[in-house]
């Protein structure tokens, strides 16, 4: 918290260095959530290359009061949902997600014979993750990879506590469903 | 909730660390003696181990130093717009004054200029008769009056249109 005030500190005094320090500091944060709502991949290092330059514009309206993260992370959230809207794609929870009956195996997806190790798990399991809507795939990224609470997560996405902790647990469940769908359960336990 | 399975919620719950003491000794209480509950906790903590896992959200190493450079490169763009403007207002105040001084009489203005020293009072009738000329003149020459309007138009189009759409792409 101290460092981070120094390095802000030094980056509003035109430390192009210090600002170096904190994209480094800061760029997992910003490819998590951006990786995870912008599926097209050639547009996702510009985006986050474009959160960090609002970042340095904005960053001298950084008040303490809420965690530098959050900050960021709403900053992420923001431009990826300006992105998502310039090109019309869908925002809104895919009600039906859950109901959908199971897809065929892909020619890319491993068999379930084939699963091996965890490597793969984590593979099918992004894959399945990229199906789900925007809300839940931001949810669960950060949550599970940046450890934040259902507060933080609500004050980022603007969603209720309530709200937030209910599309966690859906996104789970459904994620474990869809997995036992296509594979067999001792399959998914390593 | 030792005599039924547990359900997605407090599976989920139990694993989030959500759950008070005395339901947490209740769960694993039932997880030691169902080995159906036991099997889907364990699915979710395979599941949970997947969702914690960050393989291939790296980007390239050279990131920090690319957004730098643009960083580097913005301030420039940004200079330019400013330029631009300064640039446009400059045009903007020359043509305005330049057509004032070319279509209206601003004796009575020069002349209570002079008398500044002589009388305030006069000073502002001579002013009322300065602005009264400039009305009357701005009636009268209906033409100057769209001149103005459609000069400004056509500075207020290319700044729009061309300067900011320049510099835009510059960025």
């Amino acid at each position: 918290m101290q460092n981070d005030k120094l390095l802000i500190e030094k980056i509003l005094a035109g430390d192009k260095i210090a600002f170096q320090s904190f994209v480094k500091e800061y760029q997992c944060l910003v490819a998590h959530i951006v990786f995870r709502m912008i599926s097209n991949r050639e547009d996702r290092e510009d985006t986050c290359q474009e959160v960090f330059m609002k970042i340095y514009q904005n960053l001298s309206s950084f008040r303490s009061e809420s965690k530098l993260s959050t900050w960021i992370a709403k900053i992420v959230y923001n431009t990826c949902l300006n992105y998502l809207e310039k090109r019309k794609l869908p925002l809104l929870d895919d009600l039906s997600f859950g109901e959908q009956a199971p897809e065929s195996f892909s020619e890319n997806n491993p068999r379930p014979d084939e699963l091996t190790d965890e490597r793969e798990l984590t593979f099918l399991l992004q894959a399945e993750i990229e199906k789900m809507p925007v809300h839940f795939r931001t949810i669960l990224t950060l949550y599970h990879l940046e450890g934040m609470s259902y507060n933080q997560i609500g004050e980022i996405t603007g969603l209720p506590d309530g709200t937030v902790k209910s599309y966690l647990f859906r996104a789970r469940r459904l994620l474990k469903e869809r997995l036992l769908a296509k594979y067999q359960p001792e399959d998914l336990c390593h | 909730m030792s005599l039924k399975h547990l359900t997605d919620d407090e599976m989920q719950e139990y694993l989030d660390g959500n759950l008070s003491l005395e339901n947490v000794l209740s769960v694993e209480k039932h997880l030691e003696s169902c080995s159906f509950c036991k099997e889907s906790l364990k699915q979710y903590k395979s599941l949970y181990a997947g969702l914690a896992n960050d393989e291939g959200f790296d980007l390239p190493k050279s990131f920090a130093k690319s957004v730098i450079s643009r960083l580097q490169a913005e301030p420039e763009a940004k200079s330019h717009f400013n330029y631009a403007n300064i640039f446009l207002t400059i045009l903007g105040i020359i043509i305005a004054v330049g057509i004032t001084f070319y279509y209206l009489d601003l004796k009575p203005l020069g002349k209570a200029i002079s008398n500044i020293l002589l009388s305030q009072y006069e000073f502002g009738l001579a002013v009322a008769e300065s602005l009264k000329v400039f009305l009357s003149g701005l009636n009268t020459n209906r033409g100057l009056l769209i001149f103005g309007v459609l000069a400004l138009l056509v500075i207020i189009t290319l700044d729009q249109f061309l300067v900011r759409k320049f510099l835009r792409v510059g960025r």
